[in-house]
């Protein structure tokens, strides 16, 4: 970890909002593709990414160790976009309308190449369990070890192999479904 | 993909394997087409997953902006939360320590006209004493008479236990 951001932590930690403003603009990136990633939702996924500072900043005097601030603000917005999901499921389960569906497997063919493979990877990610999904982003976008996963994620190394494992299997066979029916 | 390699070709293109686990995959693809193509289509969806993440567009500066609006806003409530929480406890404070007092109030007018009873009785007994004794002309010098012969005695007593203990 390079000293600016130490410092820029350690300042944050005082409760200086600046030094805080500047952690967000530095992370916001991480923690907002993240929450897309996970819930498919630019509006829901803006909303935990600010919530996960939010409750970053006023958690911060607790955190002991400087260096883990990232792999402690990926922890947060994991369970946010959990929390999220579970309340989409549940209102799925209550008010289950036709209006709901099409608006997560929309317009699969674009004129754009770049739009359609990312449409059909999104695709194909939603369909994962939550718990494959997340290993699968924490690895292949956040890029972090099978061991830091298991940290972040308080799971043994094992299910984190197999979850990601399982996780690259399923989202092979969507794809190539995918494309079957292109 | 044969089943033997299945758990171990996604951790080798993450570079999770261990020394051993490695070189058996490496020599297997080697020979095996079939895994070279397994291997080969797990670091294509790598790679989209990467590309589909950069793709992302990222909030403005307005993101900032509000996360900081948020954090302020929180706070103010906190402070009015505990202002509002400190008056309500100072008053909570006050009625029960008023309602304690009156509550014991007969107790505590009790306890104090015992006390000033005590008090007046210690006085008259003082001064009764003091009439008494002022009414015997003789009692003054008696009392320094048999202070002096006490003084006397314990002075003796004492050199004569000095004496004893150098003597002996």
């Amino acid at each position: 970890m390079d000293q600016e951001l130490f410092q820029l932590i350690q300042q944050a930690k005082r409760g200086n909002q600046d030094a805080f403003s500047e952690l967000v603009k530095k992370y916001k990136g991480q923690v907002f593709r993240h929450a897309y990633a996970m819930v498919n939702d630019r509006m829901e996924a803006e909303d935990i990414a600010q919530e996960a500072f939010v409750k970053a900043y006023f958690y911060l005097p607790k955190l002991g160790k400087e260096y883990a601030f990232v792999s402690w603000l990926t922890r947060i917005v994991t369970n946010l976009c959990h929390d999220s999901l579970k309340r989409q499921n549940k209102k799925k389960m209550i008010f289950q309308t036709e209006n709901e569906a099409p608006h997560q497997l929309s317009n699969p063919k674009s004129d754009m190449e770049h739009t359609q493979l990312k449409l059909t990877i999104n695709e194909a990610l939603q369909k994962l369990s939550e718990e494959q999904r997340t290993a699968l982003i924490l690895r292949d976008m956040r890029g972090y070890s099978y061991s830091e996963i298991a940290d972040i994620l308080n799971i043994p190394l094992g299910t984190v192999k197999s979850r990601i494992n399982i996780a690259r299997a399923s989202l092979k066979r969507e794809m190539t479904r995918g494309d079957e029916h292109a | 993909m044969h089943e033997y390699m299945g758990e171990l070709l996604s951790p080798y293109i993450d570079d999770e394997l261990n020394g051993e686990e490695r070189r058996l995959v490496e020599d297997h693809i080697k020979t095996c087409k079939q895994c070279q193509e397994e291997v080969e289509e797990l670091r294509f969806l790598k790679a989209q997953m990467q590309s589909f993440y950069q793709g992302i567009d990222i909030p403005d500066i307005s993101f900032e902006e509000a996360v900081i609006r948020k954090i302020q806003t929180i706070e103010q409530e906190q402070q009015e939360v505990f202002s509002w929480k400190f008056w309500a406890a100072l008053a909570v404070g006050m009625c029960v320590i008023i309602s304690v007092l009156l509550t014991l109030s007969p107790f505590l007018y009790a306890c104090i006209r015992v006390l000033y009873t005590l008090f007046n009785v210690g006085a008259r007994i003082a001064h009764a004493v003091m009439i008494i004794a002022l009414d015997m002309p003789y009692l003054t010098g008696a009392l320094i008479i048999t202070t002096l012969i006490l003084i006397i005695i314990s002075g003796w007593s004492v050199s004569r236990l000095l004496g004893t203990k150098t003597t002996g």
